[in-house]
């Protein structure tokens, strides 16, 4: 189909508002309906609404939410797998009773009937048969490769037998890995309830259920080493010819098919690792505590220690750990990168004046001594008048005091209290010159 | 045996630290096992025994004062008891051997008598904070267990080690060791049962108190 042609069949489907609303009881019925079909035996392709009804009464046992309404329901079910387009009349009569109308599966209904009935058994193939089986498709596509010679031949021998190939691979696949998934969470669930009986017959069944698991993951292991590996090689191949006639499509097709082997071989590895995990752990718990402690008694008297506060505890080394020199040992740790600057912030920024007080009051000391006398009022005041606060002044006092007593004679006499300005005062010291 | 074996050190600094060496660490279990006796010979130098446990992991059992010592935490020791339990029931076979630290709170909650926990988790907490010190307390043990290789702690499971079997040592003596297997179990698993009551993490960085 052209682009073009999709897209207004894609447009129809919108105007028209097609859609498929079906209820779980609907696709139930489908496939009890598609059964029927095929086991009958009789090559009829229909059936009488009066057996469709007596098919939905089977669901009703099966899930019997309101046991009165059944007939109601049946009519509903029918009434939307029509809208779906999954059921169709089969009869072009117009006058019959209801009971006899026939109805048969359209190709959409009967397609999600099989696909449910495919779904639901599994056949037990073994994964590393399906890939074996899919190699062998490649290599027949493969012999077809080297056959083709141009763009058509590849398109009708390779390319759409290949997607096909694909497709029936993927499906046979996913139930494969559905079921492995569903046997081992049975298993899991399952191996407690033997562990705790402890009897030798439930350690064996134990031990037996643990080999089958062996057995699935050296399936596993052969798939993901052997299988994998002659389908790349296989797919390789086909790609080398195709290069030399430019062939289109054939890179992405082979693009898709590796993509898809390799989710393959990671879901295998993945389970290997889960399925070898829950094998190990089993096996610990069968060797450590099922054969140790057959009668509990440990099991037991656990119990009854953990229901008290211990009276006892262990003792354990504890040395320092030892001073690691980076450089010593060769290891040089990437300096962290600087953060980045808050710019949400402007800084806030106090100038503080340089604390000069006390070379200052030196110099003026010096000054005064060579003059013949020094006051300590007068030097305090000569400093307030230039701009100094007083605690600033009080916290260098002592130091003056100390200064002035070593620098000359004090005079005794002039002890009195003078002002220094801003109503502060001082008791004097006089010095003179020694 | 080469003290120059990158094993060598990664072992000592593990055994020093009071850890526990098991089949989970196969190369450092597989070097323990081949070097045994030169190592046991190496430690008594530092006065110190070092046990190879029936259940077959490693440890470090000072002896003297040359490599110091410390005992574990009420909380620990009852945390270590509790997951050797739940390491003994069918189920955990069912997660591959994992627990998942918010059911093994919720089923220690479910299991052990109220009393006990604030007992031994929170001795000296008022009873409107006792359930967030409890809690507290669960997970620094439990930090403190995976330190020291008795469990492993990994997207918010615990793993049980194979060490977490020293926790069951008295149970092995139905909790009430005669005087003979006291002695045996002071010396030989390094069981301290002079416990006095205010072994707590209470005040304690880590949850277990140091000596030396």
């Amino acid at each position: 189909m052209r682009p073009g042609g999709a897209l207004a069949l894609a447009q129809t489907i919108i105007d028209a508002g097609v859609a498929i609303e079906l209820r779980p009881r609907d696709i139930a019925l489908l496939v009890l309906i598609r059964q029927r079909i095929q086991t009958r035996g009789d090559g009829a392709i229909s059936l009488t609404e009066g057996e469709i009804r007596g098919l939905a009464r089977r669901i009703d046992e099966l899930d019997i939410s309101d046991p009165a309404g059944g007939e109601k329901r049946v009519t509903e079910s029918l009434t939307r797998m029509m809208r779906a387009e999954c059921l169709t009349r089969a009869d072009m009569r117009r006058l019959t009773l209801a009971e006899d109308t026939e109805l048969q599966l359209t190709s959409l209904g009967e397609d999600i009937a099989d696909w449910h009935l495919e779904h639901g058994q599994f056949s037990g193939e073994p994964l590393t048969a399906i890939l074996r089986a899919f190699t062998r498709q490649l290599a027949g596509l493969a012999e077809e490769a080297e056959q083709a010679s141009s763009q058509e031949a590849w398109e009708d021998c390779v390319l759409s037998p290949m997607k096909h190939v694909l497709k029936d691979m993927l499906v046979s696949i996913q139930r494969h890995q559905k079921e492995l998934d569903r046997q081992h969470e049975e298993l899991r669930s399952f191996i407690p309830a033997l562990l705790s009986e402890s009897s030798e017959a439930s350690i064996d069944l134990c031990e037996q259920k643990l080999a089958a698991v062996v057995i699935t993951i050296r399936d596993l292991h052969e798939v993901t080493l052997t299988s994998t590996t002659a389908a790349s090689t296989l797919l390789a191949r086909i790609e080398s010819m195709g290069e030399s006639g430019s062939i289109t499509g054939l890179f992405q097709n082979c693009g898709e098919i590796e993509r898809r082997l390799q989710s393959i071989s990671q879901w295998t590895n993945q389970r290997l690792s889960d399925w070898g995990e829950h094998h190990r752990v089993v096996h610990d718990f069968l060797r450590d505590v099922v054969r140790i402690d057959r009668s509990r008694r440990l099991t037991e008297a656990l119990k009854h220690a953990v229901a008290e506060s211990p009276a006892w505890t262990l003792s354990v080394a504890d040395a320092p750990y030892f001073v690691r020199l980076p450089i010593a040992l060769g290891e040089v740790r990437p300096l962290a990168a600087p953060r980045r600057k808050r710019e949400d912030h402007s800084r806030e920024v106090t100038v503080v004046a340089l604390d000069d007080l006390r070379e200052r009051l030196d110099a003026l000391l010096t000054e005064a001594i060579q003059s013949g006398e020094a006051r300590m009022s007068a030097l305090l005041a000569s400093m307030v008048s230039g701009g100094a606060t007083f605690p600033t002044l009080a916290a260098k006092a002592p130091w003056l005091v100390a200064q002035m007593a070593s620098a000359g004679r004090v005079d005794q006499r002039a002890r009195n209290w003078v002002s220094i300005g801003a109503g502060a005062e001082v008791e004097e010291l006089r010095i003179t010159p020694k | 045996m080469n003290v120059y074996d990158p094993n060598f050190a990664r072992t000592d600094v593990l055994l020093r630290r009071g850890g526990h060496i098991g089949r989970g660490e196969l190369v450092l279990y597989e070097f323990c096992t081949q070097h045994y006796d030169e190592l046991k010979d190496f430690y008594a130098r530092f006065e110190c025994q070092m046990v190879q446990h029936p259940d077959g992991f490693f440890y470090l059992l000072p002896r003297g004062n040359l490599i110091a010592t410390r005992r574990l935490s009420k909380p620990c020791v009852h945390l270590g008891l509790f997951i050797a339990l739940k390491a003994r029931d069918p189920e955990i076979t069912k997660s591959s051997g994992r627990i998942p630290v918010a059911q093994l709170l919720q089923s220690i909650e479910t299991t052990i008598p109220r009393e006990v926990l604030q007992k031994t988790y929170a001795p000296k907490q008022r009873e409107a904070a006792t359930d967030a010190k409890i809690t507290e307390e669960i997970q620094r043990a439990l930090r403190v267990l995976a330190e020291l290789g008795f469990i492993v702690l990994e997207h918010d499971t615990v793993r049980p080690l194979e060490a977490i079997a020293r926790f069951a040592e008295l149970a092995r003596h139905d909790n009430a060791p005669d005087a003979g297997a006291r002695i045996l179990l002071e010396t030989e698993r390094g069981i301290v049962f002079d416990v006095s009551e205010d072994i707590t993490s209470e005040g304690e960085e880590d949850g277990e108190q140091i000596q030396n």
